[in-house]
Protein backbone atom coordinates (compact mmCIF):
# COMPACT_ATOMS: atom_id res chain seq x y z
CA UNK A 1 0.00 0.00 0.00
CA UNK A 2 1.23 3.61 -0.61
CA UNK A 3 0.92 6.73 0.91
CA UNK A 4 -0.79 9.30 -0.36
CA UNK A 5 0.07 12.72 -0.21
CA UNK A 6 -1.48 13.63 3.77
CA UNK A 7 -1.59 17.40 3.55
CA UNK A 8 -2.48 18.75 0.43
CA UNK A 9 -1.28 22.39 0.02
CA UNK A 10 -3.71 23.60 -2.59
CA UNK A 11 -5.08 27.06 -3.00
CA UNK A 12 -7.07 28.70 -1.06
CA UNK A 13 -10.42 28.20 -2.60
CA UNK A 14 -11.33 25.42 -4.99
CA UNK A 15 -14.09 27.98 -7.04
CA UNK A 16 -12.68 29.94 -9.65
CA UNK A 17 -14.16 33.16 -8.10
CA UNK A 18 -16.48 34.88 -6.18
CA UNK A 19 -19.19 35.10 -9.19
CA UNK A 20 -18.93 32.04 -10.16
CA UNK A 21 -19.15 30.32 -6.42
CA UNK A 22 -22.43 33.33 -5.77
CA UNK A 23 -24.26 32.10 -9.36
CA UNK A 24 -25.43 28.52 -7.30
CA UNK A 25 -27.86 30.37 -5.20
CA UNK A 26 -28.55 33.16 -8.07
CA UNK A 27 -26.63 35.81 -6.28
CA UNK A 28 -24.26 38.49 -7.46
CA UNK A 29 -21.09 39.52 -5.73
CA UNK A 30 -22.75 43.12 -5.86
CA UNK A 31 -25.77 42.51 -3.88
CA UNK A 32 -24.23 40.55 -1.11
CA UNK A 33 -21.86 43.15 -0.97
CA UNK A 34 -24.52 45.62 -0.84
CA UNK A 35 -26.42 43.95 1.82
CA UNK A 36 -23.41 43.96 4.01
CA UNK A 37 -23.39 47.91 3.71
CA UNK A 38 -20.16 49.87 5.29
CA UNK A 39 -17.71 48.00 7.03
CA UNK A 40 -13.94 47.69 7.48
CA UNK A 41 -11.37 45.14 6.49
CA UNK A 42 -11.53 42.58 3.49
CA UNK A 43 -14.43 40.96 2.63
CA UNK A 44 -14.26 36.56 2.37
CA UNK A 45 -16.93 34.28 1.17
CA UNK A 46 -16.13 31.03 3.47
CA UNK A 47 -18.47 28.26 3.86
CA UNK A 48 -19.79 25.62 1.27
CA UNK A 49 -20.11 27.57 -1.67
CA UNK A 50 -16.53 28.82 -1.37
CA UNK A 51 -15.80 25.25 -0.94
CA UNK A 52 -16.97 24.62 -4.44
CA UNK A 53 -19.94 22.78 -2.75
CA UNK A 54 -23.31 24.03 -2.11
CA UNK A 55 -26.72 24.29 -3.89
CA UNK A 56 -29.41 26.41 -4.60
CA UNK A 57 -30.31 27.00 -1.03
CA UNK A 58 -27.60 27.24 0.25
CA UNK A 59 -26.03 30.20 2.40
CA UNK A 60 -23.89 32.99 1.39
CA UNK A 61 -21.46 32.78 4.42
CA UNK A 62 -19.02 35.79 4.47
CA UNK A 63 -16.39 36.95 6.86
CA UNK A 64 -14.92 40.57 7.06
CA UNK A 65 -11.80 40.72 8.74
CA UNK A 66 -9.91 43.56 9.81
CA UNK A 67 -6.32 43.76 11.45
CA UNK A 68 -7.26 45.13 14.55
CA UNK A 69 -7.65 43.41 17.99
CA UNK A 70 -11.21 42.95 18.73
CA UNK A 71 -13.03 39.69 19.73
CA UNK A 72 -15.24 38.23 17.03
CA UNK A 73 -18.81 38.92 16.66
CA UNK A 74 -22.11 37.42 16.41
CA UNK A 75 -23.54 36.73 12.95
CA UNK A 76 -25.57 39.03 10.84
CA UNK A 77 -28.42 38.43 9.02
CA UNK A 78 -28.81 39.91 5.67
CA UNK A 79 -30.90 38.75 2.72
CA UNK A 80 -30.01 39.21 -1.06
CA UNK A 81 -33.01 40.02 -3.25
CA UNK A 82 -33.59 36.58 -4.39
CA UNK A 83 -34.17 35.77 -0.57
CA UNK A 84 -30.68 33.72 0.09
CA UNK A 85 -29.45 34.47 3.21
CA UNK A 86 -25.86 36.47 3.83
CA UNK A 87 -24.62 35.25 7.09
CA UNK A 88 -21.79 38.19 7.91
CA UNK A 89 -19.40 37.80 10.77
CA UNK A 90 -16.75 40.39 11.42
CA UNK A 91 -13.47 38.68 12.70
CA UNK A 92 -10.87 40.08 14.12
CA UNK A 93 -7.18 39.13 12.92
CA UNK A 94 -6.11 38.27 16.33
CA UNK A 95 -9.22 35.84 16.08
CA UNK A 96 -8.06 33.74 13.33
CA UNK A 97 -4.56 34.23 15.47
CA UNK A 98 -6.12 32.18 18.62
CA UNK A 99 -7.58 29.85 16.28
CA UNK A 100 -4.35 28.80 14.73
CA UNK A 101 -2.86 28.50 18.07
CA UNK A 102 -5.33 26.43 19.45
CA UNK A 103 -3.68 23.34 21.81
CA UNK A 104 -5.94 20.52 21.93
CA UNK A 105 -8.39 21.60 20.17
CA UNK A 106 -11.17 19.07 20.94
CA UNK A 107 -11.10 19.32 24.66
CA UNK A 108 -13.32 22.93 24.36
CA UNK A 109 -16.96 21.71 23.91
CA UNK A 110 -18.46 24.53 21.68
CA UNK A 111 -22.58 23.76 21.25
CA UNK A 112 -22.40 24.57 18.05
CA UNK A 113 -19.79 22.64 16.86
CA UNK A 114 -18.21 26.50 15.29
CA UNK A 115 -14.86 24.88 17.07
CA UNK A 116 -11.52 26.60 16.10
CA UNK A 117 -11.46 23.51 13.64
CA UNK A 118 -14.87 24.44 12.46
CA UNK A 119 -13.86 28.14 11.07
CA UNK A 120 -10.28 26.99 10.05
CA UNK A 121 -12.33 24.32 7.80
CA UNK A 122 -13.72 27.38 6.49
CA UNK A 123 -10.67 29.95 6.28
CA UNK A 124 -8.46 27.23 3.98
CA UNK A 125 -10.83 27.53 1.62
CA UNK A 126 -11.81 31.45 1.59
CA UNK A 127 -11.94 33.47 -1.57
CA UNK A 128 -11.98 37.28 -1.40
CA UNK A 129 -15.00 39.32 -2.36
CA UNK A 130 -11.76 41.48 -4.03
CA UNK A 131 -9.97 39.65 -6.50
CA UNK A 132 -6.51 42.20 -5.48
CA UNK A 133 -7.14 40.93 -2.26
CA UNK A 134 -4.42 38.47 -0.32
CA UNK A 135 -5.57 35.42 0.60
CA UNK A 136 -7.01 35.11 4.18
CA UNK A 137 -4.42 32.40 5.02
CA UNK A 138 -0.31 32.42 4.42
CA UNK A 139 0.43 28.79 3.16
CA UNK A 140 2.05 28.93 6.67
CA UNK A 141 -1.20 29.19 8.22
CA UNK A 142 -2.65 26.77 5.81
CA UNK A 143 -0.17 24.58 7.18
CA UNK A 144 -1.03 24.68 11.00
CA UNK A 145 -4.67 24.88 10.36
CA UNK A 146 -4.74 21.87 9.03
CA UNK A 147 -2.70 20.34 12.03
CA UNK A 148 -5.45 21.84 14.40
CA UNK A 149 -8.20 20.51 12.17
CA UNK A 150 -6.28 16.81 12.09
CA UNK A 151 -5.57 17.13 15.79
CA UNK A 152 -9.35 18.24 16.71
CA UNK A 153 -10.87 15.61 14.85
CA UNK A 154 -8.59 12.67 16.54
CA UNK A 155 -9.35 14.23 19.65
CA UNK A 156 -13.08 13.55 18.87
CA UNK A 157 -12.56 10.15 16.94
CA UNK A 158 -10.52 9.09 20.28
CA UNK A 159 -13.57 9.75 22.74
CA UNK A 160 -16.30 8.43 20.69
CA UNK A 161 -14.34 5.44 19.98
CA UNK A 162 -13.48 5.08 23.19
CA UNK A 163 -17.08 5.90 24.45
CA UNK A 164 -18.31 3.21 22.23
CA UNK A 165 -16.23 0.40 23.93
CA UNK A 166 -17.76 1.49 27.02
CA UNK A 167 -20.93 1.52 25.69
CA UNK A 168 -20.69 -1.81 24.35
CA UNK A 169 -19.15 -3.26 27.33
CA UNK A 170 -22.13 -1.42 29.62
CA UNK A 171 -24.57 -3.64 27.19
CA UNK A 172 -26.14 -0.84 25.76
CA UNK A 173 -29.01 -1.28 23.57
CA UNK A 174 -27.59 1.77 21.09
CA UNK A 175 -23.64 1.72 21.29
CA UNK A 176 -23.94 1.17 17.47
CA UNK A 177 -25.10 4.12 17.78
CA UNK A 178 -21.35 5.59 18.84
CA UNK A 179 -19.81 3.33 17.08
CA UNK A 180 -21.32 5.28 14.18
CA UNK A 181 -20.45 8.52 15.29
CA UNK A 182 -16.94 7.40 15.66
CA UNK A 183 -16.97 6.41 11.92
CA UNK A 184 -18.04 9.27 10.86
CA UNK A 185 -15.50 11.30 12.66
CA UNK A 186 -13.08 8.79 10.72
CA UNK A 187 -14.71 9.46 7.27
CA UNK A 188 -14.05 13.11 8.24
CA UNK A 189 -10.50 13.22 8.72
CA UNK A 190 -10.15 10.59 6.24
CA UNK A 191 -11.22 13.50 3.96
CA UNK A 192 -9.62 15.72 5.99
CA UNK A 193 -6.36 13.89 4.90
CA UNK A 194 -6.59 13.65 1.28
CA UNK A 195 -6.83 17.52 0.79
CA UNK A 196 -10.93 18.15 0.95
CA UNK A 197 -10.74 20.88 3.58
CA UNK A 198 -14.18 21.35 4.86
CA UNK A 199 -16.07 19.82 7.65
CA UNK A 200 -19.59 19.04 7.95
CA UNK A 201 -21.76 15.23 7.76
CA UNK A 202 -23.54 16.88 4.81
CA UNK A 203 -20.83 17.36 2.21
CA UNK A 204 -19.10 14.08 3.27
CA UNK A 205 -19.77 11.83 0.76
CA UNK A 206 -18.87 15.15 -1.79
CA UNK A 207 -15.88 15.39 -0.36
CA UNK A 208 -15.08 11.44 -0.72
CA UNK A 209 -13.73 11.33 -4.44
CA UNK A 210 -10.66 9.92 -2.87
CA UNK A 211 -10.56 6.21 -2.99
CA UNK A 212 -9.69 5.68 -0.14
CA UNK A 213 -11.75 8.13 1.73
CA UNK A 214 -14.80 6.65 -0.12
CA UNK A 215 -13.75 2.53 1.49
CA UNK A 216 -13.27 4.72 4.59
CA UNK A 217 -16.83 6.22 4.55
CA UNK A 218 -18.51 3.12 2.93
CA UNK A 219 -17.13 1.22 6.00
CA UNK A 220 -18.78 3.92 8.38
CA UNK A 221 -22.04 3.57 6.89
CA UNK A 222 -21.82 0.23 8.23
CA UNK A 223 -20.24 -0.67 11.39
CA UNK A 224 -22.33 -1.09 13.92
CA UNK A 225 -19.77 -3.45 16.54
CA UNK A 226 -16.42 -1.91 17.95
CA UNK A 227 -14.76 -5.03 15.71
CA UNK A 228 -15.74 -3.64 12.93
CA UNK A 229 -14.76 -0.17 13.94
CA UNK A 230 -11.39 -0.93 14.46
CA UNK A 231 -10.91 -2.55 11.27
CA UNK A 232 -12.21 0.92 9.81
CA UNK A 233 -9.57 2.90 11.82
CA UNK A 234 -6.81 0.19 10.67
CA UNK A 235 -7.49 2.07 7.28
CA UNK A 236 -6.32 5.19 8.21
CA UNK A 237 -3.59 3.97 10.73
CA UNK A 238 -5.12 4.12 13.89
CA UNK A 239 -5.07 1.60 16.61
CA UNK A 240 -8.49 1.33 17.97
CA UNK A 241 -7.48 -0.74 21.24
CA UNK A 242 -4.98 2.12 22.00
CA UNK A 243 -7.60 4.97 22.36
CA UNK A 244 -9.53 4.53 25.49
CA UNK A 245 -6.15 4.70 27.50
CA UNK A 246 -6.01 7.87 25.65
CA UNK A 247 -9.09 9.43 27.31
CA UNK A 248 -9.02 10.46 30.50
CA UNK A 249 -11.76 10.92 33.05
CA UNK A 250 -12.00 12.81 35.48
CA UNK A 251 -15.17 14.84 37.56
CA UNK A 252 -16.74 17.72 35.45
CA UNK A 253 -16.04 21.41 37.28
CA UNK A 254 -19.52 22.19 37.27
CA UNK A 255 -20.38 18.95 39.68
CA UNK A 256 -20.59 19.63 42.92
CA UNK A 257 -19.51 16.90 45.61
CA UNK A 258 -22.88 16.09 48.02
CA UNK A 259 -23.71 14.13 50.49
CA UNK A 260 -26.49 12.59 51.59
CA UNK A 261 -27.47 10.47 53.80
CA UNK A 262 -24.10 8.95 53.77
CA UNK A 263 -24.41 8.46 50.39
CA UNK A 264 -21.57 10.81 48.25
CA UNK A 265 -23.31 12.02 44.79
CA UNK A 266 -22.54 14.44 42.30
CA UNK A 267 -24.91 17.34 41.88
CA UNK A 268 -25.05 18.69 38.14
CA UNK A 269 -26.49 21.25 36.24
CA UNK A 270 -28.38 21.99 39.86
CA UNK A 271 -30.87 19.13 38.81
CA UNK A 272 -29.31 15.92 38.86
CA UNK A 273 -27.89 14.03 41.81
CA UNK A 274 -25.70 11.28 40.29
CA UNK A 275 -23.47 8.45 41.97
CA UNK A 276 -20.50 10.39 42.73
CA UNK A 277 -17.10 8.94 41.15
CA UNK A 278 -14.92 10.72 43.35
CA UNK A 279 -11.90 7.71 43.26
CA UNK A 280 -13.56 7.08 39.26
CA UNK A 281 -11.15 5.47 36.87
CA UNK A 282 -8.67 7.81 35.26
CA UNK A 283 -9.00 6.53 31.69
CA UNK A 284 -11.65 5.06 30.00
CA UNK A 285 -9.43 1.88 29.54
CA UNK A 286 -9.62 1.49 33.47
CA UNK A 287 -13.87 1.78 33.30
CA UNK A 288 -13.96 -0.79 31.03
CA UNK A 289 -12.77 -3.31 33.52
CA UNK A 290 -15.14 -1.70 36.21
CA UNK A 291 -19.39 -0.47 36.14
CA UNK A 292 -18.95 0.54 32.69
CA UNK A 293 -22.82 1.13 32.82
CA UNK A 294 -22.46 4.03 36.02
CA UNK A 295 -19.79 5.09 34.04
CA UNK A 296 -21.74 5.37 30.58
CA UNK A 297 -24.42 7.03 32.60
CA UNK A 298 -22.05 9.43 34.67
CA UNK A 299 -20.73 10.73 31.32
CA UNK A 300 -24.07 11.36 29.89
CA UNK A 301 -25.41 13.63 32.73
CA UNK A 302 -22.19 15.59 32.41
CA UNK A 303 -20.92 14.45 36.07
CA UNK A 304 -17.64 13.73 34.16
CA UNK A 305 -15.70 15.30 31.64
CA UNK A 306 -12.60 13.81 29.30
CA UNK A 307 -10.04 14.95 27.81
CA UNK A 308 -8.15 12.83 24.98
CA UNK A 309 -4.53 12.81 24.65
CA UNK A 310 -3.64 12.26 20.77
CA UNK A 311 -0.09 12.99 21.37
CA UNK A 312 1.94 10.77 19.01
CA UNK A 313 -0.88 9.48 16.46
CA UNK A 314 0.20 9.49 12.89
CA UNK A 315 -3.48 9.12 11.03
CA UNK A 316 -2.59 8.22 7.25
CA UNK A 317 -4.71 7.71 4.06
CA UNK A 318 -3.59 4.58 2.53
CA UNK A 319 -4.47 3.08 -1.02
CA UNK A 320 -7.90 1.56 -0.76
CA UNK A 321 -6.69 -1.84 -2.08
CA UNK B 1 -44.58 22.19 11.51
CA UNK B 2 -43.11 20.64 8.12
CA UNK B 3 -46.12 21.76 6.62
CA UNK B 4 -45.53 25.26 6.49
CA UNK B 5 -43.94 27.62 4.01
CA UNK B 6 -40.43 28.35 4.91
CA UNK B 7 -40.21 31.30 7.17
CA UNK B 8 -43.30 31.64 7.92
CA UNK B 9 -43.56 32.81 11.70
CA UNK B 10 -44.65 29.70 14.07
CA UNK B 11 -47.68 30.22 16.61
CA UNK B 12 -46.48 29.68 19.85
CA UNK B 13 -48.69 26.67 20.99
CA UNK B 14 -51.58 27.37 23.11
CA UNK B 15 -51.40 24.42 25.42
CA UNK B 16 -54.86 22.94 26.44
CA UNK B 17 -53.59 22.49 30.38
CA UNK B 18 -50.79 24.44 32.57
CA UNK B 19 -47.22 24.66 31.18
CA UNK B 20 -44.08 23.91 34.07
CA UNK B 21 -42.27 27.42 33.70
CA UNK B 22 -39.11 25.88 34.54
CA UNK B 23 -39.27 23.16 32.52
CA UNK B 24 -40.25 25.42 29.58
CA UNK B 25 -37.62 27.88 30.43
CA UNK B 26 -34.70 25.69 30.89
CA UNK B 27 -35.27 22.55 28.97
CA UNK B 28 -37.71 22.92 26.51
CA UNK B 29 -35.70 26.75 25.31
CA UNK B 30 -32.98 24.28 25.04
CA UNK B 31 -34.44 21.63 22.63
CA UNK B 32 -36.21 24.58 21.19
CA UNK B 33 -33.18 26.49 20.17
CA UNK B 34 -31.51 23.23 18.70
CA UNK B 35 -34.87 22.67 16.72
CA UNK B 36 -34.62 26.01 15.29
CA UNK B 37 -31.23 26.93 14.83
CA UNK B 38 -29.71 22.83 13.93
CA UNK B 39 -33.14 20.68 13.00
CA UNK B 40 -34.74 23.09 10.71
CA UNK B 41 -31.45 23.89 8.61
CA UNK B 42 -30.48 20.19 8.38
CA UNK B 43 -33.97 19.49 6.83
CA UNK B 44 -33.91 22.04 4.44
CA UNK B 45 -30.07 20.35 3.47
CA UNK B 46 -32.08 17.11 2.53
CA UNK B 47 -34.37 18.70 0.80
CA UNK B 48 -32.20 20.59 -1.78
CA UNK B 49 -29.55 18.13 -1.68
CA UNK B 50 -32.55 15.91 -3.40
CA UNK B 51 -33.61 18.94 -5.48
CA UNK B 52 -29.28 18.56 -6.94
CA UNK B 53 -29.95 14.63 -7.14
CA UNK B 54 -27.18 14.63 -4.34
CA UNK B 55 -29.14 11.21 -3.21
CA UNK B 56 -25.56 10.52 -0.31
CA UNK B 57 -25.77 14.15 0.18
CA UNK B 58 -29.10 14.51 1.39
CA UNK B 59 -28.75 10.89 3.20
CA UNK B 60 -26.26 12.39 5.16
CA UNK B 61 -27.70 15.13 5.97
CA UNK B 62 -30.82 13.35 7.53
CA UNK B 63 -28.49 11.66 9.47
CA UNK B 64 -27.07 14.58 10.81
CA UNK B 65 -30.88 16.02 11.44
CA UNK B 66 -32.00 12.74 12.87
CA UNK B 67 -28.75 13.35 16.02
CA UNK B 68 -30.29 16.79 16.90
CA UNK B 69 -34.09 15.46 16.56
CA UNK B 70 -32.82 12.96 19.03
CA UNK B 71 -30.77 15.08 20.78
CA UNK B 72 -33.89 17.44 21.37
CA UNK B 73 -35.98 15.18 22.46
CA UNK B 74 -33.20 13.88 25.50
CA UNK B 75 -33.17 17.95 26.29
CA UNK B 76 -37.07 17.77 26.84
CA UNK B 77 -36.14 14.82 29.22
CA UNK B 78 -34.03 17.57 30.57
CA UNK B 79 -30.54 16.44 29.44
CA UNK B 80 -28.03 18.96 29.11
CA UNK B 81 -25.14 19.30 26.24
CA UNK B 82 -22.74 21.90 25.80
CA UNK B 83 -21.31 20.40 22.42
CA UNK B 84 -22.21 17.17 19.93
CA UNK B 85 -20.27 14.87 21.74
CA UNK B 86 -22.40 15.23 24.77
CA UNK B 87 -25.05 14.96 22.53
CA UNK B 88 -24.12 11.64 21.14
CA UNK B 89 -23.74 10.44 24.92
CA UNK B 90 -26.63 11.31 25.82
CA UNK B 91 -28.41 9.55 22.97
CA UNK B 92 -26.12 6.47 23.52
CA UNK B 93 -27.51 6.30 27.18
CA UNK B 94 -30.93 7.58 26.65
CA UNK B 95 -34.58 5.22 25.95
CA UNK B 96 -35.46 3.76 22.94
CA UNK B 97 -36.14 6.48 20.24
CA UNK B 98 -37.39 6.06 16.49
CA UNK B 99 -35.51 9.09 15.31
CA UNK B 100 -32.46 7.07 16.18
CA UNK B 101 -33.59 3.65 15.55
CA UNK B 102 -34.21 5.04 11.82
CA UNK B 103 -30.16 6.06 11.67
CA UNK B 104 -29.45 2.60 11.71
CA UNK B 105 -31.18 2.29 8.12
CA UNK B 106 -29.63 4.95 6.38
CA UNK B 107 -26.72 4.49 4.59
CA UNK B 108 -25.20 7.65 2.57
CA UNK B 109 -23.07 5.84 0.51
CA UNK B 110 -21.90 6.70 -2.97
CA UNK B 111 -24.19 4.47 -5.12
CA UNK B 112 -27.58 5.87 -2.61
CA UNK B 113 -30.95 5.81 -4.90
CA UNK B 114 -33.16 8.43 -5.23
CA UNK B 115 -35.66 6.16 -3.37
CA UNK B 116 -32.93 5.89 -0.02
CA UNK B 117 -32.75 9.35 -0.29
CA UNK B 118 -36.61 10.07 -0.36
CA UNK B 119 -37.33 7.71 2.42
CA UNK B 120 -35.00 9.48 4.20
CA UNK B 121 -36.07 12.62 3.82
CA UNK B 122 -39.56 11.16 4.77
CA UNK B 123 -38.31 9.45 7.93
CA UNK B 124 -36.90 12.96 8.85
CA UNK B 125 -40.50 14.64 8.50
CA UNK B 126 -42.13 12.42 10.39
CA UNK B 127 -39.92 12.68 12.95
CA UNK B 128 -39.36 16.67 13.06
CA UNK B 129 -43.21 16.66 13.12
CA UNK B 130 -43.77 14.06 16.22
CA UNK B 131 -41.17 16.79 17.87
CA UNK B 132 -42.22 19.59 16.99
CA UNK B 133 -45.60 18.61 18.45
CA UNK B 134 -43.78 17.56 21.81
CA UNK B 135 -41.87 21.39 21.78
CA UNK B 136 -44.04 23.91 23.70
CA UNK B 137 -42.98 26.88 21.50
CA UNK B 138 -41.37 26.88 18.53
CA UNK B 139 -38.51 29.13 16.73
CA UNK B 140 -39.61 30.59 13.31
CA UNK B 141 -37.13 29.76 11.04
CA UNK B 142 -34.62 32.27 11.11
CA UNK B 143 -32.60 32.34 7.97
CA UNK B 144 -35.61 33.71 5.79
CA UNK B 145 -36.56 37.28 5.39
CA UNK B 146 -40.15 36.77 6.61
CA UNK B 147 -38.70 34.39 10.14
CA UNK B 148 -35.77 36.63 11.11
CA UNK B 149 -37.64 39.68 12.72
CA UNK B 150 -40.62 36.92 14.89
CA UNK B 151 -37.76 34.62 15.96
CA UNK B 152 -35.38 37.71 17.50
CA UNK B 153 -38.62 38.85 19.34
CA UNK B 154 -39.38 35.48 20.90
CA UNK B 155 -36.28 35.48 21.57
CA UNK B 156 -36.61 38.40 23.64
CA UNK B 157 -39.46 37.07 25.44
CA UNK B 158 -37.92 34.06 26.25
CA UNK B 159 -35.06 35.87 28.05
CA UNK B 160 -37.71 38.00 30.06
CA UNK B 161 -38.79 34.54 31.10
CA UNK B 162 -36.05 33.27 32.07
CA UNK B 163 -35.20 36.33 34.11
CA UNK B 164 -38.23 36.45 36.04
CA UNK B 165 -37.41 32.58 36.95
CA UNK B 166 -34.22 33.60 38.38
CA UNK B 167 -32.29 31.39 35.19
CA UNK B 168 -29.59 32.94 33.88
CA UNK B 169 -29.35 34.23 30.19
CA UNK B 170 -29.50 31.25 27.72
CA UNK B 171 -26.48 30.44 25.79
CA UNK B 172 -28.01 31.59 22.38
CA UNK B 173 -24.58 32.29 21.13
CA UNK B 174 -23.43 28.82 21.47
CA UNK B 175 -26.06 27.52 19.49
CA UNK B 176 -26.16 30.21 17.19
CA UNK B 177 -21.91 29.75 16.73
Amino acid sequence: MSAAPAYDAGQASPVASVEDALRTVGATPGEVLEALGDYDGEAYLVGSLAAGFGDRRSDVDVHVVWDGESVETGPILAFTRGGACVDVRHVGRSGIERALASRHPGAVPVSSGRTPAWLLSRWLNAAPFDPAARPLLTERERARARAVIVESLLADLAALAAFAALAERAGAARAWYLVRRAGVAAWELAATLSGRDYLGERWLPARSSHPAVAAVGAAACSARRVGELSALLARIGIDAEDLPRRVELRRHSEAEAWTLDGRPWLLVASRWLVPGFEDGPPTVAAALEGDAASLLHGLSRGALAWSADVEGLRPRLEDAR
Amino acid sequence: MSSQPPGRAAPVATPAVELDAHWLAADAVAAAVVHGMLVQPTQADVTSALESRDFAGAIAAANACLRWIAGCREMLRGGAARAGLEVDLLIAAGPPDASIDAMDTLSPRAAATESEARRALALVEDAERALAEELPLLLPVRRTPSGHRPAVELVSQIERLRHRLGLPPFDWEAWIG
